[in-house]
């Protein structure tokens, strides 16, 4: 069956076949000219074609000769090429699991290392500028320089820049492209790659490392030549400064792209570079630099910095208030000591912890440790010197007075203007041993009835009403008692009152004659003149005076008043 | 421009580094011989008015205890032979090198060259010794001292190369 239909494909493929078979099977007799059919021919082409030797030996040579000239048969292998894959895998995956296995595993090695490293980094990175001395001298310059600890770490650490980009022949070593950030520094490039070769050589040589090794960076300080390779091509980066490893990607990238862009290229390279300068954008783009990458603010708020300036911050607004609350107090108790009678403030000294007040006091004054306390201040804050003095001010020498005068306890103290008055029930002999004394207090100008004691003392005098046996002049018993208060207070009265002017009225009863009666109350009224006179010294000058002070007024059976007595009427003014 | 990889090999003190001295831009010191074996200097020159860049691949001299990095040669387009007039041995160690060339790169351009031609009174190689070679190989007597051929004969290799 298989062979019926080989012979029909034979017969379809004969005219296709014979083209090539003339011009490239070296068993074919050349003598044959391509264009005569004989059936010798013919059946000698079949015997060809029949036997698959034959065509195994042609096949080769065909495709080598096919690719070399087009893509035409790489194309058209495609989709089988790939079916065939699909199909091994489908039957059995171990077949090219096997065949790749050798890819497989330096592939994933390397992408593996590439994100540890690139992880790694980044986690030391974190830690080095959180709490390494490094990290807190920068903070410390941050703070110094009003520059955010951010800005900091960027000058310091993750600046970079890619400075030269060499794309170097892998086998000879020899420079196709060269690019720099700086034009001028292109001199000398191709010795440099070839160098660098050399090195790469070198080390490959002298440390034994697996055969696919290559040197993958050479380092001094700020400065990194990181060199990334394809099987036909190199490229090497010079950079400054502290690159991310994410850097290498790039590097990675562009020679991959480069090696498949320029593979033949590569492999027939003879010295002549000039095809290259095509890949220069791809070089370009690895100059790479970057001012800041991780300039993002670390631990948010948080950050000791923050918390040092807050709890500064919080002392010194909480000692400011206190601070303040103190100077309020302070000045209200000096105020109020300024108020306080008896008390006088020479120095005050407000210190930090206690605080010292100098000055006078009247033994009279109020405690000045209550007045403290009114101010939440204790005895133990303030340092009190006083030195006694005497006051004159009214409230002081009142008391002052009333203390000296051992007022009695139905008599009030007034003091204005210097002037003590009294009031109340005052003593005729309290009065006068009173006034003797009141004169030597300090602040006491004039001791005196108050106009109130005058009135109480004239209504007191008025009162009274001195009887007789009607129809004579003759004192009822004991009407001299009233007399001795008469007197008594008359005096006081006199004693405190210049315009003083007295009137003695008698009365009579009814009856008698009206003749009669206006004789008996003048004679009345006579009789306690006479009394009142004798018995007072003051009295009897009131009435030596000229200006009629002691009046006798007869007053007969007048309606309402028609007693067997004598009153007294005092006119102050 | 063209550029081309041209190794200077032979046995220590034949005088290479003194040849090239006067005749190229250098940037590296000689100490790269002894640390990682290879100085690498650069010349310009100009074949029938299209300039080569020779990118001098100066190798370490070898001798008993140190045998030239095959790695080296890689990608080589020629290579200069420097033998010592004065030193017959040099010629022997010039030999092996060129045998282990062909072994790793291949048949390339080079040159033989007879360096020390200003010596005259230590000369240990015979001029029929010379001519032997010079029939198959193509050869030039160099002096670095006075700069006798040098140029010459590196614009010899290029012409070959090209």
């Amino acid at each position: 069956m298989s062979s019926s239909v080989l012979k029909e494909e034979e017969n379809r493929n004969v005219s296709d076949v014979e083209t090539t078979t003339s011009e490239n099977a070296p068993d074919v007799d050349d003598s044959n000219p391509k264009n005569s059919n004989t059936p010798d021919q013919i059946q000698e082409l079949r015997r060809i074609l029949v036997q698959p030797e034959e065509v195994g030996d042609v096949l080769p040579t065909a495709v080598k000769q096919s690719s070399q000239k087009t893509d035409q048969l790489s194309e058209a292998t495609l989709p089988i090429v790939e079916e065939n894959i699909r199909q091994s895998v489908l039957r059995n995956p171990k077949v090219l699991a096997e065949a790749l296995f050798p890819v497989i595993g330096p592939a994933i090695r390397k992408a593996i290392s590439e994100a540890l490293g690139s992880m790694v980094q980044s986690l030391n990175q974190t830690l080095e500028y959180s709490v390494s001395p490094k990290g807190l001298r920068w903070r410390l310059e941050a703070l110094q320089t009003g520059k955010s600890f951010g800005e900091i770490v960027m000058l310091k650490t993750l600046l970079y820049r890619v400075e030269q980009v060499f794309l170097i022949h892998r086998e000879a070593g020899l420079l196709l492209q060269h690019v720099a950030a700086n034009p001028k520094d292109v001199q000398d490039a191709d010795m440099v790659s070839a160098m660098l070769t050399a090195i790469e050589d070198f080390v490959h040589d002298s440390f034994k490392s697996s055969d696919d090794a290559t040197l993958d960076s050479l380092k001094i300080k700020e400065l990194s030549v990181w060199i990334e390779s394809s099987p036909d091509a190199i490229i090497a980066g010079v950079i400054r400064g502290n690159p991310p490893l994410r850097l290498r990607e790039t590097f990675s990238q562009a020679i991959e792209e480069i090696q498949f862009k320029y593979e033949e290229n590569l492999e027939n390279f003879k010295g002549d570079s000039s095809v290259f300068d095509e890949a220069h954008p791809i070089l370009e783009e690895c100059l790479k630099f970057q001012a800041s990458e991780e300039a993002e603010k670390k631990q948010g708020f948080l950050k000791p910095s923050n918390i040092l300036v807050g709890i500064l911050g919080l002392l010194i607004l909480v000692g400011g208030f206190f601070y303040i609350r103190d100077y309020w107090r302070w000045s209200g108790l000096l105020e109020r000591f300024e108020k306080e009678n008896g008390i006088v403030v020479t120095e005050a000294e407000r210190g930090w912890f206690t605080h010292s007040i100098n000055g006078l006091k009247d033994p009279l004054a109020n405690d000045p440790n209550k007045i403290l306390s009114e101010y939440s201040y204790d005895e133990g804050d303030v340092e009190q010197t006083w030195k006694p003095y005497q006051d004159m001010s009214s409230e002081i020498v009142l008391m002052r007075a009333k203390k000296i005068l051992q007022t009695p306890k139905n008599v009030q103290l007034k003091l204005e203007n210097g002037v003590l008055s009294v009031a109340g029930d005052v003593s005729n002999n309290w009065f006068s041993n009173a006034k003797n004394l009141a004169i030597a207090i300090a602040g006491v100008d004039e001791f005196r009835l108050s106009d109130e004691g005058l009135q109480s003392l004239k209504n007191r005098i008025e009162s009274e009403d001195i009887l007789f046996v009607c129809n004579t002049t003759d004192l009822l018993e004991n009407q001299k008692e009233k007399i001795e208060n008469i007197r008594e207070n008359l005096e006081s009265l006199v004693a405190n009152s210049d315009k003083l002017s007295i009137e003695i009225h008698g009365y009579a009863s009814t009856s008698g004659s009206e003749e009669i009666n206006d004789e008996l109350s003048k004679e009345r009224a006579e009789k306690i003149k006479v009394e009142l006179i004798n018995s007072s010294e003051k009295i009897k000058t009131l009435n030596a005076s000229n200006s009629g002070r002691l009046k006798v007024i007869a007053e007969g059976a007048e309606q309402g008043n028609k007693d067997c007595k004598a009153k007294l009427k005092i006119n102050l003014k | 421009m063209i550029q081309k990889k041209i190794c200077m090999l032979g046995a220590t003190g034949v005088g290479k580094t003194s040849l090239v001295r006067q005749f190229v831009q250098s940037i590296f010191s000689e100490k790269y011989h002894s640390t990682i074996g290879v100085k690498i200097d650069k010349k310009v020159i100009s074949v029938e008015e299209n300039d080569v860049i020779l990118m001098l691949w100066d190798l370490q001299g070898e001798d008993e205890d140190f045998k030239i990095r095959p790695s080296f040669l890689k990608g080589a387009s020629g290579y200069l032979l420097v033998v010592d007039l004065t030193r017959h041995e040099t010629l022997v160690t010039g030999f092996s090198i060129q045998k282990m060339i062909e072994r790793e790169v291949g048949e390339v351009p080079h040159l033989i060259l007879f360096n020390k031609n200003d010596l005259i009174e230590d000369f240990e190689i015979e001029n029929t010794e010379i001519r032997t070679i010079a029939s198959s190989e193509k050869t030039f007597k160099t002096s670095a001292k006075t700069g006798e051929r040098v140029e010459e004969a590196f614009l010899n290799l290029a012409k070959q190369m090209i």
